[in-house]
């Protein structure tokens, strides 16, 4: 098999173990205060006004330790296809959140990694949240593209 | 030399015929090892979302020794020994029943409103105002702050009925982000209680450390969810059991209308 892009092939797996750290990285980032503070997560989970009532404070428990684990998971490099299209699965599952509050009309300081709360009409900034999630979704997307990467674990149980 | 003899063609293809068999069980080995890591990763996310949510539920559990404890009810208590009566004229017939968390901060809105309308006319003897102390903000964010406050505030009209309106208002005065669980440390609403003369004492602050009414509050909680038809919202404002509802609108506004429906129902009264 001839590939068209011989240059690309070479370093794919390197540019896949920065795209599994980043992304590792960036899930443990913000998961971390999330573990230490679950009631201002159940705050700022309550404030999108997406779960229902009675699921709020269950999820706002649950979801920094899935995202701790998809976090570690990157970061080892195990299953890294799976864990990259759960990962962008999430990340447009909170751009739609986020969407959904701009279109809603709700003004939260969006809570996302911290500090949520009511703000003053007109002082969100929800296209920079979006354009931030969206900006996170790349490395996702390329590892979805090319899973293989230096260094993992998937590398070292010959997948 | 072009043609090869039969014997070598048939050799050849069996070899190619091995080969593609031992790629073609590679590859499944390939495959299955694939499914077991998918299999044992979607086993750690689950596992992590099991911890998060064991997690949750012990904090609900370890907050509840003391609420799980018996029933008692604070002295001088009304309505079944749930209510805490304000009010110089307790025959009057015009009832303020009043649903509140001291965690909620729009029963802290309320309050900031209303207080003033409802004691003045309270003081007056034109009506009478029940307290009912429930721990809603607990059950929605985690933590113990409602019920230990609440508690706190019965541990103040077992002292005294005077005690508890002055307690009531300093609470709310000074009501902590409904995120900063700052009312489930004992010695802040021990610090608070000095400010009302002559509530606090030793017996007053092993109350409050025993959370012996921490049962009453649940089951002040359980009432108005009773009532409410299972989703329980704070304030409420029963003006002789109608709800006065509360908007978004200015204050003084609000203000205006609750002046205005006290006064209607204690005109309809006399």
């Amino acid at each position: 098999m001839v590939s068209r892009f011989p240059l690309l092939d070479a370093r794919s797996p390197w540019i896949s173990l920065v795209a599994r750290l980043l992304l590792g990285a960036m899930w443990l980032y913000y998961s971390v205060p999330k573990l230490t503070q679950p009631t201002q997560n159940v705050a700022d989970v309550r404030d999108f006004r997406l779960v229902p009532r009675a699921l709020v404070t269950s999820f706002a428990y649950a979801q920094p330790y899935l995202e701790l684990a998809v976090g570690v998971l990157l970061i080892i490099g195990l299953g890294t296809r799976l864990i990259a299209a759960i990962s962008a699965l999430m990340l447009l599952v909170y751009v739609g959140g986020i969407i959904s509050l701009g279109a809603r009309g709700i003004s939260i300081t969006c809570g996302c990694g911290g500090g949520g709360g009511q703000v003053a009409e007109g002082h969100t900034r929800y296209t920079l949240d979006v354009l931030r999630d969206l900006l996170y979704l790349l490395p996702a997307l390329w590892l979805l593209w090319k899973p293989q990467s230096k260094y993992s674990a998937d590398a070292a149980l010959a997948i | 030399m072009f043609a090869m003899s039969p014997e070598s063609n048939k050799r050849k293809q069996a070899r190619e015929k091995a080969a593609a068999a031992y790629a073609a069980e590679q590859a499944k080995a390939r495959r299955k090892r694939q499914y077991l890591i998918g299999g044992l990763v979607l086993v750690v996310i689950a596992a992590a979302v099991g911890i998060g949510i064991a997690v949750q539920h012990h904090v609900n559990q370890t907050s509840s020794s003391a609420a799980n404890g018996t029933l008692v009810y604070p002295s001088g208590t009304v309505d079944g020994g749930l209510a805490v009566p304000y009010g110089t004229d307790q025959n009057s017939k015009v009832t303020l029943t009043i649903y509140e968390d001291f965690r909620c901060p729009y029963c802290e809105e309320a309050e900031s409103m209303f207080n003033s309308i409802y004691s003045a006319a309270a003081e007056a003897g034109k009506i009478k105002v029940q307290y009912r102390i429930v721990n809603l903000i607990d059950q929605n964010d985690g933590g113990t702050g409602s019920i230990q406050a609440g508690n706190a505030a019965a541990c103040a009209q077992n002292v005294g009925n005077a005690k508890f309106k002055a307690y009531h208002d300093i609470l709310y005065a000074n009501q902590p982000d409904e995120t900063d669980d700052a009312y489930s440390s004992n010695s802040t609403l021990i610090s608070y209680a000095k400010q009302v003369s002559g509530l606090d004492s030793s017996t007053f602050e092993s109350c409050v450390n025993s959370g012996k009414y921490q049962p009453w509050v649940k089951k002040n909680y359980s009432a108005l969810s009773t009532a409410e038809g299972g989703t329980v919202s704070t304030p409420d404002y029963l003006i002789n059991g109608t709800r006065y509802e509360l908007t978004a609108a200015s204050a003084a506004s609000q203000e205006a209308s609750f002046t205005a429906a006290l006064n209607k129902a204690i005109t309809a009264a006399s």
